[in-house]
């Protein structure tokens, strides 16, 4: 069969960067959900967002450094920024959606105190 | 751990000998993996006695039998919360848990005394398949399969004749395909790429899908237990979980079919599905703490400062921990070397060891841990269950003791890659070399210090367990009494 993807070879002193910028996108990412998750439960203030949203940017960027670290083709790296965009918008429909179900939960149970 | 005097369902008390048999496996699994250990820095240690293959399979097996015993144990345990009625078939229940238990002994006991066969037929019947992680001999096969059946259909007739809650509707369709998925290793092929194809789908597919769900399904039940969330909240991100876990885990298969024959677009397959594998980890981690720091909120507000919303304070640390073991050894130590470009020089070496001991150990060991303690304080009837001195001891020497096993074993893997792949090209004698170079029997010493800590933090745990009942029983009856007085 033609092989239709060629990996690249790497050279032994790219591993380190490649795992230590495959990390940061986690943390990174993780660090952007956090503080999204701490500012909506009031634990830190409203404008810590705007630091999760610093966390968002650099997650971004550490990911597209990674996927020129492993050359990746250009069609991965279009997926991977697509993937980024989706992950901002992850968070809020998260609460988004706990709000409505907390609402709806609310809602029901006086509905049934009224009831009874 | 040692009763059942506070029980009042057949249900839980078959929990509760489930969990007794895996604590004793968990012990096992722990022993062999220093018996491992202690091969690689000295390897005559037990030569043909006890060799590194067979010590190998028994930790590795005790470790996935282990698990799945305290994951039958914890689903009989929380049934008849959840349903709101004892399970139908609690006879057949016990029999299934006697009989699995005797067939675990005889296959151990084989691995053990017998070890090897002539490699015909009668082997693969009676000593060893020789699939990696699911060794058992065709008869311990079909006897799983058959338990399997047993226990599927008391959960599945408890379901339809209880309470069809969110969390028992995700364990019923969950646990069918985590037990159909087991019928995908017991078949054999002649031909070895075949095989590990299917032998892929038992493996992966337990441990980055449906075992994955199931602890979702289980820290689910834990917050509303422990924290006393609201089941609607918790069921709304359950299903969010079990979506984002189902849509990345199964074509996240990928990654196993990069280097055995299989066609090359699982390459991008596997690279872009295995990317977003953390991001359900990354979910899971923030609703445990969300929902904790909610709960803690909510008794505060109603009852000032200094009130507590946990009513297990060992089981909810474990859970926490879930949370971010979970998140560092499924997300980060597999994200890092799951991608094509990465993983043809990372695959087989040590860095795959170092992310399954800290995945299984994060991802699954704590919340079965945590579950255990949920047994222990409806076993012995405790309102509040707080931590002891040994409680923390294990904890903490568990959890130190598996990072500096992961962290030892990263720099091992990390100098296989730049020696024996990428400047040496793979070949045989580069593995001897890389083998025998200072990283490496440096890096394996510190695993064999870290695996000896680990195994004192599992000897608090086991006499943790078995005291804390009687502990806690005891300061509860005394703080009623000073009450009374």
């Amino acid at each position: 069969m033609q092989s239709t993807i060629v990996l690249p070879n790497l050279a032994p002193n790219e591993f380190l960067g490649i795992f230590v910028v495959a990390t940061l996108v986690l943390v990174f990412g993780v660090g952007y959900a956090g503080l999204v998750t701490l500012a909506k439960m009031g634990y830190v203030k409203r404008a810590w967002q705007y630091v999760a949203y610093l966390f968002w940017l650099l997650q971004v960027y550490v990911l597209y450094d990674l996927s020129l670290r492993i050359h990746s083709s250009v069609f991965t790296q279009k997926i991977l920024i697509v993937a980024m965009i989706a992950y901002l918008f992850a968070p809020h429909l998260y609460f988004y959606l706990v709000d409505q179900s907390a609402k709806r939960y609310e809602s029901a149970l006086e509905n049934r105190k009224e009831e009874s | 751990m040692l009763t059942n005097k506070h029980l009042k369902y057949e249900s839980q008390k078959i929990g509760m000998n489930y969990f007794r048999v895996a604590i004793v496996l968990f012990g096992a699994q722990l022993l062999f993996g220093l018996v491992c250990a202690i091969q690689y820095l000295w390897p005559g240690f037990l030569f043909e006695t006890l060799d590194f293959n067979i010590a190998r399979i028994l930790h590795i097996n005790a470790l996935v039998v282990w698990m799945l015993f305290a994951m039958l144990g914890s689903v009989y345990y929380l049934l008849p919360d959840e349903a709101g009625r004892d399970v139908v078939g609690a006879g057949l229940g016990k029999l299934g848990f006697w009989v699995l238990t005797a067939a675990v002994t005889v296959v151990v006991l084989v691995y053990l005394f017998i070890q090897i066969g002539p490699g015909k037929e009668s082997t693969i019947w009676f000593i060893n398949e020789g699939r990696e992680y699911i060794e058992a001999p065709r008869w311990a096969d079909i006897g799983i399969v058959a338990i399997v059946l047993i226990f599927y259909y008391n959960v599945f007739f408890t379901y339809i004749k209880g309470r069809q809650t969110g969390i028992l509707t995700v364990l019923v369709a969950d646990l069918l395909a985590l037990a159909g998925l087991y019928l995908a290793g017991v078949f054999f092929t002649d031909n070895i790429s075949m095989d590990q194809f299917w032998w892929w789908w038992v493996i992966h597919l337990w441990v980055e899908a449906t075992w994955e769900v199931f602890v979702g399904a289980l820290a689910a039940y834990g917050l509303i237990k422990i924290l006393g969330a609201k089941r609607e909240i918790v069921e709304m991100w359950l299903w969010i979980e079990v979506l984002l876990l189902f849509g990345s885990g199964i074509l996240g298969l990928g990654h196993h079919y990069f280097w055995i024959g299989t066609p090359e677009y699982w390459w991008e397959i596997g690279a872009l599905f295995s990317s977003l594998e953390p991001v359900p980890l990354v979910a899971m981690f923030v609703h445990v703490l969300y929902d904790w720091g909610k709960e803690q909120g909510h008794k505060e507000a109603v009852e000032g400062e200094g009130a507590h919303a946990v009513s297990n304070s060992p089981a909810m640390a474990w859970i926490a921990l879930n949370a971010f073991g979970n998140f560092l050894g499924a997300g980060i130590w597999g994200f890092f070397h799951t991608l094509p470009q990465v993983n043809i020089y990372t695959h087989g070496t040590q860095f795959t060891a170092a992310h399954g001991h800290l995945a299984f150990f994060g991802a699954y060991a704590t919340i079965l841990i945590a579950m255990m303690y949920l047994g222990v304080q409806g076993a012995y009837g405790i309102k509040k269950m707080t931590m002891t001195f040994k409680s923390k001891m294990a904890i903490g020497l568990i959890t130190f003791g598996v990072i500096g096993m992961t962290v030892a074993l990263t720099i091992a893997g990390y100098e296989q890659v730049l020696v024996e792949r990428a400047e040496l090209g793979a070949g045989w004698d580069a593995y001897f070399i890389a083998q025998n170079l200072t990283w490496m029997k440096q890096a394996m010493g510190w695993r064999l210090v870290m695996g000896v800590i680990t195994f004192i933090g599992f000897v608090y745990l086991l006499w943790d367990l078995v005291t804390i009942g009687e502990v806690e029983e005891a300061k509860e009856a005394n703080e009623l009494q000073s009450a009374v007085a």
